[in-house]
Parts: C-alpha cells; sequence; structure tokens
C-alpha cells in the first residue's frame, strides 16, 4: 500500500478559512412578507412555476445558476433581489416578471431567502454560558469549531443559528444521521493489503478517494487498490446525546448554539473542481 | 543550445498525405500533423491518423507546456485548431490567441472589444474557431461573426448573425464549407427566438443565405405548427457544429428543441419542423434536400444538437454513405445520408420514453413518459444520453464512443423538471460497435462531481487510444479496443471541452481546453 499522507491538513483548512473571506451582509431592506410561512409557501409554489425550469429544484442550479450559492442572493439587500426578479436581466434568458404584482414577488423574495437564511428567527431562552461549557465538556468542540476553537472533522457551527432553524439544529444533535452535512460523508474504506481507513470522505474521482481521519490526516487511496469503499449512511457524531444529556443540559446547548449567528461566515466548501 | 525552429502563421503547403480509408475528407483535412476544423476534419469524426503516442507509450506522457488566459467566464469550451505548428484558441468568444504549438508562447492576442458591463451580459462562451486560409472566424456574443487575420490578430471584418428578434449569442464554432462560413445561433430554450443558420462570403463577410429552422406559415413544414404564434419563438437553433460531405455536396446541421423550454408543448401541437431534426442542406444556396426529425414535438429539452458524423462503411453488404448520430434522446441513429433513409437506433443510454420506431424511424413515444401536471418519470433526465460534446469514431476498431450519461427525470408540464439530484445518474464513456448497434464496453466515471451533467468529449487516434476528459477535471486516455485506461492526468479545472492531438517540432502533442487554459501533453524524453 502505498498511500499517500498528506499533513498537517489542520493548517489547509486554516488557510482556506482566512482566503476565503467575503463582503459582509447588506442590512435588508423592507420586505414586508418578511419570512412569514404561507408567503414561503406560496413563493415556493411560484418558484417551481416560473424559476426553477433553469435554476433547479430547490433552487440548487440546473441551466441557470445555483441561487442558493449566489452572492446576490446570501448577501445583497431584499430590495435588490425583489427588483431582480422583477425586471429580469436585459439580454440574458432571465426574463422580467411583469405580470406579476408586487406581493408575488416579495412571496419570491421569501422563499429564496428562506433556503439561504431559513433560520432568522426570535432567539431561543436557555443558559448560553451552561451550553457554551457543555459545548467542550459533552464533546461537541472534539469535532467542530466555534468561534476559533474546536476540531475539524464535522463543519463549523459558526453560523449554524443563520443557516439552519432551531428545529434543524434540534433534529442534528439528537439524530446526526437524519441529515448528514454536504461535504462531511462518513466512509470506510479497506485497502488490498487489509488495511482499514475511516474518516470522512473529502474528494473522489474515478482513481482516488481523498479521506480525512481522526488523526487530522488525509490519505490518498488510489482505487485500484482497495478492496472495498461502504458508505454507511450514517453521521459519525454520536447519536446519543439526547439520552445522555438531561433536558436542562439540551436546552442549555440549544440555546448556545442559537446564538451563533455570525454573519460573516466563510463558505467553505466540499470537494468538487471550481 | 536548441536550433531555431519554423512555425508558420502563413499557409504551407498541404503536407503529407495519408490514406483516409476512402472516407469522405476534404483534401485540406488530410495533414494528420494540422487539426483545422471542430472536430478536425469535415467528417465529424474526431479521429487522428498521428500514432507516435500509442498504447505501449501513452503511459510516458506528460504535460510539455500549459497556457493559462484570465477566464472570462466560468465555461471555456472551445477546441483550439492548429495549423503548421501554431495553435488559434478562442478564449470565450471575445478574445483569441495565436500560439507556437509546441511551446504554449504567444504570437498575438485578439480582443473583441464588447463591454460585457454595458447591459447585455449574454453567455460569454465559445466553442471555437473556424480556419480557412489565412481568416480566422469567431462568433460574438453579440450576435456577429468575425473574422481574424491568423497572421496578426487584425480584425478583417465583423458581419451580423441577428434578425429582428433578441440575440442570446453565438456559441458554436463556424465551419467552413465552399468558401462559405456557417454559423447558427443560440436561445431556442427562451422562447423568444426562431432559429436560423447563416453563411457568409469568407473572405468578404456578405450574408449569402439564411435557412430558417422554423417555416414561417405557408412554407413547407409550416403546416406541423397550429394556426398561431408560436413558430415566430419556435426555437431549433442549431448552436453547435455541423458536418460536410464534398461529394455530396451536403451539409449536415442539426437543430435544437422547441422553444419555449417549458415542457408544455400545448401551445404549439404537432411536430415542430425542423426542431430536434438533423438537416442536409446545400452549402451554395441553404436549400435543404432532406430532413429527419428525432423527436417530434420534443417536449423534454431533448434536441438534436449533437456531431453528425460521417462514415462510409459496408451496411447489409452494400457500402453506403451514412451519417451517425448520437441523439440527446438515448438513441445512436444510423442514416443514409445521401437520402436520408432512416437504417437503425440503438439505445445508448438509459431511457423509458420510447415504445418503438416505426419503419421510417419515427418514435411511437410512451403516453406516460410526455410531462405532465403530476410529473412524469422519465430517461434521460434534461441533460440527455449525451450532449454537445463530441463523439469520436475510430475508423481502425469500428467502434463508436460517446460520453454518455445514465440518468432520468421527473417532467412537470408546469415548465420544470426534478433531474438527478433525486433519481441518481452516472456518466460513462461507452464504446458502441457500429456494425452491430451493440455496446462492446463502458468506462463508469466516477465521483459525486461526476455526478452531475458532463460536457467533455472524447478524440480517437490510430495510436489505438481513445482521449477523453470528465467533469472533475481529469483527463484520460483508453486502449480503444478494450476501454482499458492507460494514462490519466488531474487538471485541476473542470472540463467542458473535447481533446485534439497535433504534431510541431517533430513531436505528437494531445491538447485539452480547461476551464482556465490549455493543457498540450507529449511523451517524455
Amino acid at each position: 500500500m502505498t498511500a499517500t499522507r498528506l499533513r498537517p491538513c489542520l493548517c489547509l483548512a486554516a488557510s482556506v478559512l482566512a482566503l476565503a473571506a467575503s463582503a459582509g451582509a447588506d442590512a435588508p431592506r423592507g420586505n414586508p412578507l418578511g419570512r412569514d410561512p404561507a408567503a414561503v409557501r406560496a413563493g415556493d409554489e411560484l418558484f417551481h412555476e416560473r424559476c426553477a425550469v433553469c435554476h433547479g429544484q430547490r433552487a440548487q442550479g440546473a441551466m441557470a445558476s445555483n441561487l442558493v450559492r449566489t452572492r446576490r442572493v446570501r448577501r445583497g439587500s431584499e430590495q435588490s433581489l425583489f427588483e431582480l426578479i422583477q425586471t429580469g436581466i436585459p439580454g440574458t434568458e432571465m426574463p422580467p416578471q411583469p405580470d406579476l404584482p408586487d406581493e408575488r414577488v416579495w412571496q419570491i423574495v421569501s422563499y429564496l431567502r428562506s433556503l439561504v437564511h431559513p433560520g432568522e428567527q426570535p432567539q431561543l431562552p436557555g443558559d448560553v454560558d451552561a451550553g457554551r461549557a457543555l459545548f467542550r465538556s459533552a464533546g461537541c468542540a472534539t469535532c467542530h469549531i466555534v468561534n476559533g476553537h474546536g476540531g475539524f472533522l464535522g463543519p463549523s457551527l459558526d453560523s449554524i443559528a443563520i443557516r439552519k432553524t432551531s428545529d434543524q439544529i434540534r433534529s442534528d444533535v439528537l439524530n446526526p444521521s437524519a441529515s448528514l452535512a454536504e461535504g462531511y460523508e462518513t466512509v470506510s474504506a479497506q485497502a488490498s493489503d487489509g488495511r482499514r481507513v475511516e474518516g470522512v470522505l473529502k474528494n473522489e474521482d474515478t482513481f482516488l478517494v481523498l479521506i480525512l481521519t481522526e488523526a487530522g490526516e488525509v490519505e490518498a487511496l488510489p482505487r485500484d487498490r482497495l478492496r472495498s469503499l461502504d458508505r454507511p449512511a450514517r453521521s459519525r457524531m454520536p447519536a446519543d446525546y439526547g439520552t445522555r444529556l438531561s433536558a436542562g443540559e439540551l436546552r442549555a446547548l440549544f440555546a448556545f448554539l442559537d446564538r451563533q449567528r455570525d454573519p460573516f461566515t466563510p463558505v467553505v466548501r466540499g470537494f468538487g473542481v471550481y | 543550445m536548441r536550433t531555431s525552429r519554423l512555425i508558420s502563421l502563413a499557409l504551407l503547403g498541404t503536407g503529407l498525405a495519408v490514406p483516409s480509408g476512402a472516407q469522405p475528407l476534404e483534401e485540406r483535412y488530410r495533414n494528420p500533423s494540422n487539426w483545422l476544423s471542430y472536430d478536425r476534419d469535415n467528417t465529424g469524426r474526431r479521429y487522428s491518423e498521428l500514432a507516435r503516442i500509442d498504447r505501449d507509450n501513452v503511459a510516458r506522457l506528460v504535460p510539455k507546456w500549459m497556457f493559462q488566459y484570465s477566464p472570462q467566464q466560468l465555461r471555456s469550451e472551445a477546441t483550439p485548431l492548429v495549423r503548421d505548428g501554431v495553435m488559434y484558441l478562442a478564449a470565450g468568444g471575445m478574445r483569441a490567441f495565436a500560439l507556437d504549438a509546441a511551446t504554449g508562447r504567444s504570437v498575438w492576442r485578439f480582443d473583441y472589444p464588447f463591454d460585457q458591463g454595458d447591459g447585455r451580459p449574454n453567455p460569454n462562451w465559445s466553442r471555437g474557431l473556424g480556419l480557412s486560409g489565412t481568416r480566422l472566424y469567431l462568433g460574438t456574443p453579440d450576435c456577429h461573426v468575425i473574422a481574424i487575420d491568423s497572421r496578426n490578430g487584425a480584425m478583417l471584418w465583423r458581419s451580423p448573425v441577428t434578425a429582428d428578434q433578441p440575440c442570446f449569442g453565438s456559441t458554436g464554432a463556424p465551419i467552413i464549407a465552399k468558401n462559405r462560413v456557417l454559423v447558427g445561433i443560440r436561445g431556442g430554450d427562451t422562447g423568444r427566438v426562431r432559429g436560423y443558420l447563416d453563411a457568409f462570403d469568407a473572405e468578404t463577410g456578405k450574408r449569402e443565405w439564411r435557412f430558417y429552422t422554423v417555416p414561417a406559415p405557408g412554407e413547407p413544414g409550416s403546416e406541423t405548427w397550429p394556426d398561431n404564434d408560436s413558430w415566430k419563438a419556435g426555437g431549433g437553433t442549431p448552436w453547435t457544429s455541423g458536418t460536410y460531405d464534398p461529394e455530396l455536396d451536403l451539409l449536415y446541421w442539426p437543430t435544437g428543441n422547441p422553444g419555449p423550454k417549458d415542457f408544455d408543448g400545448r401551445n404549439r401541437e404537432g411536430d415542430n419542423l425542423y426542431t430536434a431534426t438533423l438537416l442536409a442542406l446545400r452549402p451554395d444556396d441553404g436549400e435543404l434536400v432532406w430532413h429527419f426529425q428525432y423527436t417530434p414535438h420534443d417536449e423534454h429539452d431533448w434536441d438534436a444538437n449533437q456531431t453528425p458524423v460521417l462514415v462510409d462503411a459496408d451496411w447489409n453488404g452494400r457500402r453506403r454513405k451514412l451519417v451517425v448520430h448520437p441523439n440527446r434522446n438515448a438513441f445512436l441513429y444510423v442514416i443514409d445520408r445521401e437520402s436520408g433513409e432512416f437504417l437503425r437506433a440503438t439505445p445508448f443510454a438509459k431511457q423509458n420514453w420510447l415504445s418503438r420506431f416505426t419503419p421510417e424511424g419515427r418514435p411511437v413515444p410512451r403516453p406516460e413518459a410526455a410531462p405532465s401536471p403530476a410529473g412524469a418519470h422519465a430517461c434521460p433526465d434534461i441533460h440527455g444520453g449525451t450532449n454537445w460534446q463530441s463523439p469520436t469514431f475510430h475508423p481502425g476498431t469500428g467502434l463508436f464512443y460517446v460520453m454518455s450519461r445514465d440518468a432520468c427525470g421527473v417532467y412537470f408540464r408546469t415548465g420544470h423538471s426534478i433531474d438527478h439530484l433525486e433519481t441518481g445518474a452516472e456518466n460513462f464513456l461507452r464504446a458502441i460497435d457500429l456494425a452491430a448497434g451493440s455496446l462492446r464496453w463502458e468506462l463508469p466515471l466516477l465521483g459525486v462531481e461526476n455526478r452531475e451533467v458532463m460536457f467533455a468529449g472524447a478524440m480517437s487516434t490510430a495510436g489505438g487510444l481513445v482521449f477523453f476528459g470528465s467533469r472533475d477535471g481529469n483527463f484520460m486516455a483508453a486502449d480503444a479496443e478494450s476501454g482499458q485506461v492507460l494514462w490519466h492526468f488531474n487538471t485541476g479545472g473542470t472540463i467542458r471541452a473535447s481533446p485534439i492531438t497535433y504534431e510541431a517540432d517533430g513531436q505528437q502533442f494531445v491538447a485539452i481546453t480547461t476551464k482556465s487554459g490549455v493543457f498540450a501533453f507529449g511523451l517524455f524524453d
């Protein structure tokens, strides 16, 4: 087995974060419908009627761009998004929507913003300081970074309460395998010499698999030297927080996570080509 | 010290003539050192007689040079051209370069004066240049075709490829036939254009004819459109390159889907000629000699903008002039290119939309596969069994190599489709035995990135090799007979183009466009 070992991966991750700095968020300018669930639902329907043909299901891109990743949708003002939808982009295939009343356009804005900022809602009550302590003592920080400290196997949680609703965060903590984070797929490979490599799949192509191990090493494994590559559809995160922590502790932990709303969050992408 | 070396920006002789195996090859394409047209020559086979790089030594292929330019867009889809040691490269529809093909050093750079920030941010990508004599031809984002002097990059003329309708750019590589420059338009998906193919005098830029791919009321074919205005925005745009048979004096040009792309054909009942069709046209005047429509009344955006490949072969005991077309609807068609007679269609990718073909080749679709309010599960998905990327035919193996995609979609009549994200997708390089119409071998392209839509194409050589790329940036060579991968290289940027090969400074090179430039490979020495 001649798998290449690359280290130290932590330096790599840190430099990616440093390089990926982007402009801060504009102050949102008045969508009269806000994040009203009925408006989001109506916008969802309208989006699929008029926009999904080019921008894809859940706005994740098809013939036209992935709106969930578009800076204009993520960070632009709601007013500018409104105008973009209403007037289209002249000379391109993005058409104007002259027949849509303002309220209907705002519904699409509500829907799009719900995709990228689903968690804009009142803060959860609870003992935030106790939650912060639990984040470390219960082992969360072993794999997750918050405020510059923590592990690397799981995604950073700095902006988790912007990206997710409190219900989604609760579900992720109590049932981590229900919804797996993109770029953090659990894999278990067995090399042709019998050695087993377990960790998080960071990249793969026709010839190679890159696995980030708990030791912080990225192992590059040629496919033709693999006996097996298992992809159990489960998270490496412990699934017993619901029983291990008391109701009060969970309440504190959720309150702490709910405070993680730093709008200045670099986007760190999983594997792909850029 | 290295001795000086002559490359020529002007014209040298035609060079070494190589037997072409009675294929309908124009004289100017016989020198295998050069790559003078989008798919190398007029046949669309994307096959080269060069054989210095072969199955035995391809593992010694190394990068010789890379040329990088600032990508002006996310797509670099161009095929470079090479003549007499000079590479000509389109970088988007607004920039072109001449490079020393042996070293990658630039000789000149051309910038088209078009400001993308002036409120007309049209898609700015190009699939390449056309070349004839000392002139290069390029379609532009503002719907013009321009001629550039290959010796110094000066613009010689600029002619509009516009009509009284919105312009969405001209992205296909122009094709030269009989001193005419042929170029089409894009934008059929928008439901705002009526497609056409234009022919320009290669020397003067004067437009000589225009063939509308959607007939006006009263013209032949108009009976396949309803009595409303849908024809005016009927699409059928010929947005890729065609091929040319000099003996039959026929151009073969495929057309796009009907517009708009909304999976709802109720406003355009009928077959919607000449959308999703192969046209056989006279290059002198654009006369339509025959046509073959693959997907009448296309409601799945399956168009026909794939390369029509010209092959002369024995067919049921008789030598026939064939056009072989791997269609986006997942069938590989074999058609008599003299008469347009349908000979055979066999699936090369996953499909469930067809019930049967009539003897004339008209598909009888399964009604359940038609888009519906509740959503119809149909294969292939919107990206098709293949797409615009080049296939290749190797006359030595008799195999036709197609970048293929197995994927299904759920098509809603309300104007959207759920694509492979929900239904799973795999991409392959497939080798199809042309004589039997059956699959000889397939190479799956693995990894999450390679499950997305693929626009990397293939090229084959007399060295017994097929070169091909994949979306994740890998550039690969496989044994053309067995499909075994013999060499691969990670270019580090997504590949949305098809490879070429050429000779310069006495060496064979293989080159591919990636996102931000061109890589050229040669044998380690």
